[in-house]
């Protein structure tokens, strides 16, 4: 009894031209014009690695701490990334003027007393127009040094409690009141450890990263449009009338579901084909990998979908905060910018948004991941897709057995 | 053919159905009136297994509308109020679709899908989308979509509702044919005549009860040799209560009615008392448009029961 459901979805689905051309054409024109607009943020060489840039560095404080930060950190830590430049102020505002240089350290004169005294570091950065990127990794590194020194500060000022209580015992330390100056650079993490790709993955280009951006909103867009006409067929008198045909409840959410699942597969099916025809997207070698990560996407964003509807009772209601959710979700999930130029708490919390899951996977997969590479995120997004359509049919059962037979 | 007995529905301690008892006979047709907010449309939800009663039971065919409702709607068919189709599939997508939906396949689907399209008059425009078609047309396709399954019970809630009146006469004479061919009909219409011309049997809601239930004739004798006058106002009245009272003054309070824009004698006899209806009319300041004499009939009955008329 399901199929019937599942044909007349795809059917109606295909005369919708509005539908259509929104979910099937948009994807492939933002894609043209997001690959070749953000094509420089991936390089040149089409590659997601930065390119090594020179810094200019002026030391006012010349501390232990400024020589850590310098000597372990940026010459050594990240040699691969960054040149260091000692350089005076004034010949590094000149020259930043002059754009020989993208970017410039100043550190202060208090930066290791404000430091000590836990306070916040007013390292200064100069940058030219065309430095974002270095400079979100400059100002990342100088954020994480001030915290794992500060860190340590406290930590050594737990130890100098406990060593002058030892002193009083008799077992005096003539280092305790010198400043923790011991650092482990490597407690510095790559700023880009964040990037999609590692090194020994393949490089991603800005339209692969776009198609798979661009696909899995649209994916999510499809998924709240497909979700609204069921509950717009609820409002309806139609659905009253299936429900007094030989037609179960259950029945009729499975063909919902497996209509939606099917409408998903070929509108990624025409992104995967358009984007590898138009611009000659790589999507991998793995097509049953792709095809899990749409099937997962679909199932968890199903089950956002259908857990938000459970809540609302009007289909204009669920368009309106479909849409505004859609947009919200692929700008956190990476589908417009990159998500390694994001700040640290929003990395963190996209990694349990099902969109930037399914984003990672698809660029893992077109780096040569293959399915066992794939299976614990597409696993993660599954359970997500399980557990809130069981919390929605649960509710909507409640809600249904209070009213009807 | 149908048993509802002691049926009780109500929303949040607001009873909208009161312990109503009804019984129907295998191919009897029976006319359901009753004002906005009767409890009509609940009454045919929960007879058709789209809602469950707070209390009381329903049979259809013998079998337990609650306790094996699918075997139970298999026998049934519904022609909802609202056009429930899929707009941007043709007739014959629709129909097919409702086909499926009601367990027919392979040449039966074929076959009544044809004969369908034959009764509601479209086999020539079966291609065409449903978005298409005609306010009337669409309703003989929603018609279509219920009788497919050949269901020994057909319930119309409101089919003729805003069609033009050659649609509604096609309409007319389907159900005509299709009770004649021994389908037992439950109509609901808020058009009196259609009803009359139906159903052997009407039932009278309101307030969710069934006030009167009989052939038309008995119904009639309800109110027995009474005759209406009707006194059509040019405007509506703005202080009802004022000229109620002013009326109460010179006539029995069981005798005139006033309505928004008329007032009503009712009586054996109401032309005797129609001069001074007029005259105390007129000196109370209402232009009366025009005056009409209704002989006891289904608006009459109605009008003495409720104390509305069918379209208020």
């Amino acid at each position: 009894m399901s199929i019937w459901i599942v044909i007349k979805d795809i059917l109606q689905f295909s005369r919708d031209k509005k539908s259509f051309i929104s979910l099937l054409l948009m994807p492939l024109i933002l894609i043209a014009i997001l690959g070749v607009a953000f094509g420089n943020i991936f390089g040149d060489d089409e590659n997601v690695k930065i390119q090594r840039f020179t810094v200019g560095i002026v030391d006012k404080d010349k501390s232990d701490y400024s020589r850590i930060l310098k000597e372990e950190v940026f010459e050594k830590s990240l040699v691969d990334m960054v040149e260091l430049k000692p350089i005076d102020e004034e010949a590094l505002i000149q020259e930043i003027n002059d754009k020989t240089l993208k970017l410039g350290i100043i550190i202060p004169e208090d930066f290791s007393a404000s430091l000590q005294l836990g306070e916040q570091t007013q390292i200064g950065l100069i940058s030219g127009d065309d430095a974002s990127i270095q400079t979100t990794v400059i100002e990342s590194v100088i954020d994480q040094f001030a915290h794992i020194v500060k860190g340590n500060i406290v930590i050594g000022e737990l130890l100098g409690e406990i060593r002058a209580d030892i002193e009083q015992q008799g077992s005096a330390n003539p280092n305790a009141e010198s400043p923790n100056t011991e650092f482990d650079a490597t407690e510095i993490e790559n700023p880009m450890t964040e990037q999609s790709i590692s090194s020994d993955q393949e490089p991603i280009s800005s339209f692969q990263y776009y198609a798979a951006g661009m696909g899995v909103m649209f994916l999510l867009m499809t998924v709240v449009i497909t979700v609204g006409l069921m509950i717009e067929e609820k409002e309806d008198e139609v659905y009253n009338r299936l429900l007094i045909t030989r037609l179960k409840h259950r029945q009729y959410l499975l063909g919902k579901f497996i209509g939606l699942i099917l409408i998903c597969l070929v509108q990624f099916t025409i992104i995967i084909l358009g984007t590898r025809l138009l611009f000659q997207v790589d999507w991998g070698n793995s097509i049953s990998a792709i095809i899990l990560t749409v099937l997962s996407f679909t199932i968890s964003a199903s089950g956002i979908g259908v857990f938000i509807g459970s809540f609302i009772k009007s289909e204009k209601t669920f368009n309106n905060i479909g849409i505004i959710c859609t947009q919200v979700l692929a700008a956190i999930g990476g589908s417009m910018v990159p998500l390694y130029l994001f700040p640290e708490w929003l990395i963190y919390i996209s990694k349990i948004i099902p969109n930037a899951l399914a984003l990672q996977m698809f660029l893992d997969v077109m780096s040569g991941a293959g399915i066992s590479d794939i299976a614990l995120e597409a696993t993660v997004s599954i359970l997500i897709g399980i557990v809130l359509s069981l919390i929605a049919w649960v509710r909507l059962s409640w809600k249904r057995g209070v009213k009807y037979a | 053919m149908l048993l509802v007995e002691n049926l009780s529905k109500g929303y949040d301690e607001r009873l909208v159905v009161k312990d109503l008892n009804l019984s129907i006979k295998k191919g009897e047709s029976f006319g359901l009136l009753g004002p906005n907010g009767a409890g009509k449309s609940t009454v045919i939800s929960i007879i058709s297994g789209l809602f469950s009663p707070n209390e009381g039971s329903v049979t259809v065919g013998g079998i337990d509308m609650l306790k094996n409702t699918k075997k139970a709607q298999q026998l049934i068919g519904v022609v909802p109020q609202e056009i429930a189709l899929y707009p941007t599939m043709s007739a014959k997508e629709n129909l097919m679709f409702w086909g499926r939906m009601y367990g027919l396949r392979g040449t039966q689907l074929q076959n009544r899908l044809n004969e369908t399209l034959e009764i509601i008059g479209l086999t020539d425009r079966a291609k065409d989308k449903i978005n298409e078609f005609s306010g009337g047309m669409k309703r003989r396709v929603n018609i279509g979509a219920s009788i497919l399954h050949n269901p020994q019970l057909l319930i119309m809630d409101e089919p003729t509702v805003g069609i033009d009146p050659q649609s509604r006469n096609h309409i007319l004479e389907t159900v005509k044919l299709l009770n004649d061919d021994g389908m037992t009909i439950i109509y609901t219409s808020h058009y009196m005549e259609e009803v009359q011309l139906l159903c052997e049997r009407i039932g009278i809601m309101d307030h969710g009860q069934l006030i009167a239930c009989g052939t038309i004739k008995e119904l009639v004798d309800v109110v027995g040799n009474k005759t209406s006058a009707v006194l059509a106002l040019k405007e509506s009245i703005i202080e009802r209560e004022k000229l109620e009272s002013f009326l109460e003054n010179r006539f029995p309070k069981s005798l005139v009615q006033v309505k928004e824009q008329e007032i009503i004698a009712f009586d054996r006899e109401p032309q005797k008392i129609l001069s001074d209806l007029i005259q105390a009319t007129t000196e109370y300041g209402a232009k009366i448009a025009t005056v009409e004499m209704l002989e006891p009939n289904l608006e009459s009955v109605f009008l003495h029961l409720t104390g509305r008329n069918l379209r208020d």
